[in-house]
């Protein structure tokens, strides 16, 4: 329960899930009052894992805060890149925040290279995000959207199979050296 | 160790596929926008991780350590990288009655530095006995949290927690001594510091011994003579029989601490000491010297176990052949067992000096009843142990209580003195 430990990060995950339902309800054009409806579900929901402790109900809270957030951006009118972004990085930290405040609650002590390794994995991720939504937005006013997918697919791909291939290499002269 | 996904991975994948089919399918760049972090967080947790299983060790920094004391459990991960959880899960036994488990468990999560990383974790020794650390459960997460390895690491060797034991600044004056130099001051006339008598100078008479003043006086030579120090054997005899309604534990760790403490300071004087353990099973030491002895005694100590036996054993026999003739036995109970004040009656008819340290039980019974009934309970209580007490003290056995929390050096004085008063009373 809350009270178990990981108080602030419970606290900090329905704080940022319940932005992401102020900013759907902004956002929301006039005569569509689903999606403000589906995000206030969506943080019902987010409290109610942060409550009972519950790692899965927070992936159920996911399809109404997207859902909401996909409700909003698809409505006719100027591209929503702003919100896209600011709804998926809050979500997402929103997520890591609970986790974590699940994973406090067994009591047992972390030392403070942890804390800070996974703030710092967070942040890279949310870093990341960032600047990949402004890359891909700067290239949107050049190249069609369905082509700069195809591009992003193959880069990341190209990326995977790069990273694998290296760490590979590492890990095998890491072998052979202690081998020696 | 098996390696499992965790709940990142599953929403990061579905958030991932969900919003790149809808931006493609719909033409929507912001449901790609929406899944961006998921898919970033998919790309650099697969990356990182490692499909090696990782290796584990886990090792105990001592064998002995005493109550108070941490214990220091190691766990080494190899082969893995991210972060590692590491929780000690000991044997029941290992904590005392009404502690607090879970605040307590010895558990870290740290960090994995290149690839391989020791943990450390204490676990507080609370309670005297030979303990199983117990199982180790072992999670190592792997970056960005996708996946998570867990399993238990072997068993440790166990880890024995002696009790403390106290200083004692007496110790219990024996009747019979052996002839061998020791501490104790014997009734014989020989070399040694006490006074005794004089008598005049004989032949083969040391320069040393001779008494200048009574010799001034009388005008003749007249030497001092004196009480020899002398060592004895100690056996201590502790009762293990389980008697339900009392707090068992405790009682047998108050005769284990005093054993201890006896046994220690006894064996600093220069005295042999041994162990007859009496209770579902018959433990037996044979009387030694040295610091070898001591850590033989508290071994078979802290192996004692409480046994709720019913079959009479044939214990006469085991006494006339195991104890030596002529020794102290020093009894720990909390004489509530027949059985064991029949084994009293029986060693002090085979001509041993006894003496007994009686561990008070907390009485519940007694104790949670109240009115009439429950004063007439504690009552009767009371006398049936008054006539147990006064009958040893007819075979010369005297008995001195010892309540938890009190300093044993205060039990030892009082049963100096019951002993006085017991051996002039089997005199006259």
């Amino acid at each position: 329960m809350l009270v178990r430990g990981g108080r602030t990060q419970s606290v900090a995950s329905v704080v940022a899930s319940a932005l992401i339902a102020v900013v759907v309800a902004i956002t929301t054009p006039e005569g569509a009052p689903t999606a403000a409806r589906l995000a206030a579900f969506g943080v019902a929901v987010m409290a109610v894992a942060v409550t009972v402790g519950s790692p899965r109900l927070v992936g159920v809270a996911t399809v109404p805060i997207l859902g909401s957030a996909l409700i909003v951006v698809a409505a006719p009118g100027e591209p929503a890149w702003v919100t896209a972004t600011l709804v998926g990085v809050l979500w997402y930290v929103a997520a890591e925040l609970a986790w974590d405040a699940f994973e406090r609650r067994d009591g047992i002590e972390r030392t403070r290279a942890f804390t800070d390794r996974r703030v710092l994995e967070v942040s890279s991720v949310v870093l990341l995000a960032l600047l990949t939504t402004a890359a891909a937005f700067a290239l949107s006013g050049v190249a069609p959207v369905r082509t700069l997918f195809v591009l992003a697919g193959a880069v990341v791909a190209l990326a995977y199979v790069l990273g694998a291939a290296t760490s590979h290499l590492r890990r095998r002269s890491a072998t052979d050296a202690g081998a020696e | 160790m098996i390696r499992r996904a965790t709940e990142r991975l599953v929403v990061a994948s579905g958030a991932t596929v969900a919003g790149a089919l809808i931006a493609v399918l719909a033409g929507m760049p912001e449901a790609a926008v929406l899944a961006t972090p998921w898919a970033l967080l998919l790309v650099l947790g697969i990356a990182r991780s490692r499909r090696e299983e990782p290796t584990t060790a886990v090792e105990v920094d001592v064998e002995r350590v005493v109550v108070g004391d941490e214990i220091e459990v190691t766990t080494r991960v190899a082969d893995a990288s991210g972060y590692v959880k590491v929780q000690c899960d000991p044997s029941p036994g290992f904590w005392r009655p009404g502690d607090d488990k879970s605040s307590r468990l010895a558990s870290l999560h740290d960090v994995i530095a290149s690839g391989a990383d020791s943990v450390t974790c204490s676990l507080p020794a609370t309670q005297w006995g030979t303990h199983d650390v117990g199982r180790v459960v072992i999670e190592v997460t792997e970056p960005h949290a996708l996946f998570r390895w867990s399993g238990a690491a072997e068993r440790p060797a166990p880890v024995r927690v002696h009790p403390t034991s106290s200083q004692l600044r007496q110790l219990i004056a024996p009747r019979f001594v052996r002839q061998v130099t020791g501490t104790h001051e014997s009734k014989a006339v020989g070399r040694g510091v006490e006074y005794a008598d004089i008598r005049p100078y004989s032949q083969g008479d040391s320069l040393r011994q001779i008494n200048w003043r009574v010799t001034a006086r009388t005008g003749e030579l007249w030497v001092s003579e004196r009480h020899p120090d002398r060592a004895t054997e100690v056996i201590l005899l502790v009762d293990s029989f389980v008697e339900s309604g009392h707090d068992v534990r405790a009682v047998v760790g108050m005769a284990i601490e005093a054993a201890v403490s006896l046994a220690q300071s006894h064996l600093s004087s220069a005295d042999r000491v041994g162990l007859l353990e009496i209770g579902g099973t018959v433990r037996w030491i044979s009387p030694g010297t040295s610091h070898i002895q001591l850590q033989r005694l508290t071994d078979a100590l802290l192996a004692t176990g409480l046994y709720a036996h019913v079959a009479d054993r044939q214990l006469d026999l085991v006494l006339a052949r195991v104890l030596p003739p002529r020794s102290l036995v020093v009894a720990l109970t909390p004489l509530l067992d027949h059985r064991f004040i029949d084994v009293l009656f029986v060693v002090a008819g085979h001509g041993h000096d006894v003496a007994v340290i009686e561990a008070i039980a907390p009485r519940k019974v007694a104790d949670s009843t109240t009115g009439d009934v429950g004063r007439v309970a504690n009552r009767l209580w009371d006398a049936e142990r008054q006539v147990v007490r006064d009958s040893l003290a007819d075979h010369g056995v005297a008995v001195a209580p010892w309540v938890s929390g009190e300093h044993l050096d205060v039990t030892l004085r009082e049963l100096a003195r019951r002993r006085q008063r017991t051996m002039r009373a089997v005199i006259r």
